[in-house]
């Protein structure tokens, strides 16, 4: 197990060739601004465990990008102190299965958070917010939990969960699930599941864009928030062009 | 140059017949203003011209330049040189103005512009729509009011230079000053390429700016009555009434639209505290 106390900016790259188990313990310093970025690549099964204790005051992002040519399951606990604010995203990209089970405690007020995912995938499983796309022949369920503990007074919660289905062979199912265990909380969720728009697909075409061309500009454009948790704008061109490229290939397979 | 012939057009949606039987040709350099009362075919006629997809020819031909349009695909179309500035221009979240602008331009030559160039031919075409620089960052359409809408048209058209373009009421939602930069833009790219023009528009302000040399009426999906722009004066000035009674013409009755509703939001729990 790897153990950090976290007070910058870190990237840590697994090769998963080498590791099948990884472990992360980080400790972000209070009164921090700090970001990691870890890239997971190989071909190798693997899993990831992450437990990140989030310093009061702080302001942390982390960032997970999945390059791993075979399945990853990731089990990430947090927990978020006083005041922090704390942003997770995760990139998954390659079409490989990924589960990604996430334990988010607010331990003390003013604390919030924010979890983004991208994703393009045939066969994923989520537990966090997510937008993605599931490709041709693909399937993809998603489930979203969130549980709002007794004693979280005054809490609100939203859930957004948002699956595109590439065509008539893509199926993809929806289950978004709160469990609240307190009165006196703001909670919702939300979810959509569909082909995209034929509106915006002509709209693009009457301009010159092939179908396809169309169906891929608007696949990025789906997938593209996940580039705005990060503030460096190097990092998140980087991230974009990777998008555009991996929407690319799975639109022309 | 190119001509567009349209004989004996007749389109259905959901097998409800709207246009029954268009002619029309219009040549290189012609401005046609299309006008008639709301419900009675003419943004189905430019959006089948465009292809559409609800919108289903049952009888008659459209041809451009004497190839069949009506077997063309919708981006073969925009490359034929046909172009639509839409009466609702969608909106796209996540696709940035410059990323599609720069998809489209490519779309329409052998050899993709260059990066510099195309910043500049850009950033020469907002200006001189009278936009502010950052649409080009902003998500296409997303948020834009409805003249910022139909400026982008405008400036869609001004990059692919069409051959034929089709105006679909692109006035509304202009103010009077935002009315004369988009025709005097509209003007511009017509002297420049000679382009022929169809303008749907209720408003014989715009025609005053862009001036068309042949107009007709639609009624009940056909053209019923054809002129010069004095005909579109009357009507500005009259009203179709005077042209109903001299054609005996009873208006069909507009269908009310039923909407499929999709719940794609559910379970919103909100409780107030002491609950």
């Amino acid at each position: 197990m790897m153990e950090l106390t976290v007070n910058s900016s870190e990237q840590f790259v697994i090769d998963t060739e080498k590791n099948e188990v990884s472990e992360y313990k980080l400790q972000v310093a209070p009164r921090s601004k700090s970001a990691v970025i870890i890239t997971v690549q190989g071909s190798k099964n693997a899993r990831l465990n992450l437990d990140v204790n989030v310093g009061d005051s702080s302001d942390f992002t982390l960032l997970v990008i999945n390059h791993n040519e075979a399945e990853l399951e990731i089990n990430e606990r947090y927990s978020l102190h006083a005041y922090s604010k704390t942003v997770v995203a995760h990139c998954d990209l390659n079409g490989y299965d990924a589960t990604v089970n996430s334990d988010y405690t607010i331990k003390e007020k003013g604390a919030s958070l924010l979890v983004q995912t991208a994703s393009l995938t045939r066969n994923s499983e989520a537990h966090v917010n997510n937008y993605g796309v599931v490709l041709a022949h693909g399937n993809c369920d998603m489930v979203v939990k969130n549980t709002i503990v007794k004693g979280a007074h005054g809490s609100s919660t939203h859930q957004t969960s948002r699956l595109l289905t590439y065509d008539k062979t893509s199926v993809g199912k929806i289950l978004p699930v709160l469990y609240i265990y307190d009165n006196d909380v703001a909670a919702s969720h939300a979810a959509s599941l569909g082909q995209p728009d034929s509106d915006q697909l002509y709209y693009l075409q009457s301009r010159g864009l092939s179908y396809g061309e169309a169906l891929k500009l608007i696949i990025i454009g789906y997938l593209l928030p996940i580039t705005t948790v990060i503030s460096d704008e190097q990092l998140g061109n980087t991230l974009k062009d990777e998008i555009e490229m991996k929407v690319g290939e799975a639109c022309s397979m | 140059m190119p001509t567009l012939e349209i004989n004996n057009l007749h389109v259905s949606v959901e097998n409800k017949e709207i246009l029954k039987g268009v002619d029309l040709t219009v040549n290189a350099g012609e401005i046609h203003a299309l006008m008639g009362p709301n419900g009675n075919g003419k943004s189905t006629l430019l959006l089948t011209i465009m292809g559409h997809p609800k919108y289903t020819v049952t009888e008659g031909s459209i041809t451009f330049d004497g190839k069949d349009v009506l077997q063309m695909s919708v981006d073969q179309r925009s490359k034929a040189g046909l172009f639509i500035a839409m009466q609702n221009p969608q909106e796209v979240p996540g696709v940035t103005n410059s990323d599609f602008l720069k998809a489209a331009v490519n779309a329409h030559r052998e050899q993709p512009i260059r990066l510099f160039e195309f910043i500049r031919l850009l950033d020469k075409t907002i200006d001189e729509v009278g936009m502010k620089s950052d649409m080009a960052h902003r998500f296409l359409n997303e948020g834009f009011s409805g003249g910022e809408k139909k400026r982008n048209e405008i400036i869609q058209m001004k990059l692919l230079k069409p051959q034929l373009a089709m105006l679909d009421e692109l006035d509304s939602g202009l103010d009077v000053d935002a009315l004369k930069i988009v025709a005097d833009n509209v003007l511009d790219v017509y002297k420049e390429t000679n382009m022929g023009m169809i303008i749907v528009s209720h408003y014989e302000r715009f025609y005053e700016l862009i001036r068309p040399t042949h107009a007709h009426v639609l009624v009940n999906g056909r053209i019923v009555k054809s002129g010069d722009h004095e005909l579109a004066r009357k009507i500005d000035a009259e009203g179709y009434e005077w042209l109903i009674q001299e054609q005996n013409l009873v208006l069909e009755e507009e269908e009310p639209v039923r909407r499929a509703v999709s719940l794609g939001t559910c379970a919103a729990n909100v409780r107030g505290k002491g609950e």
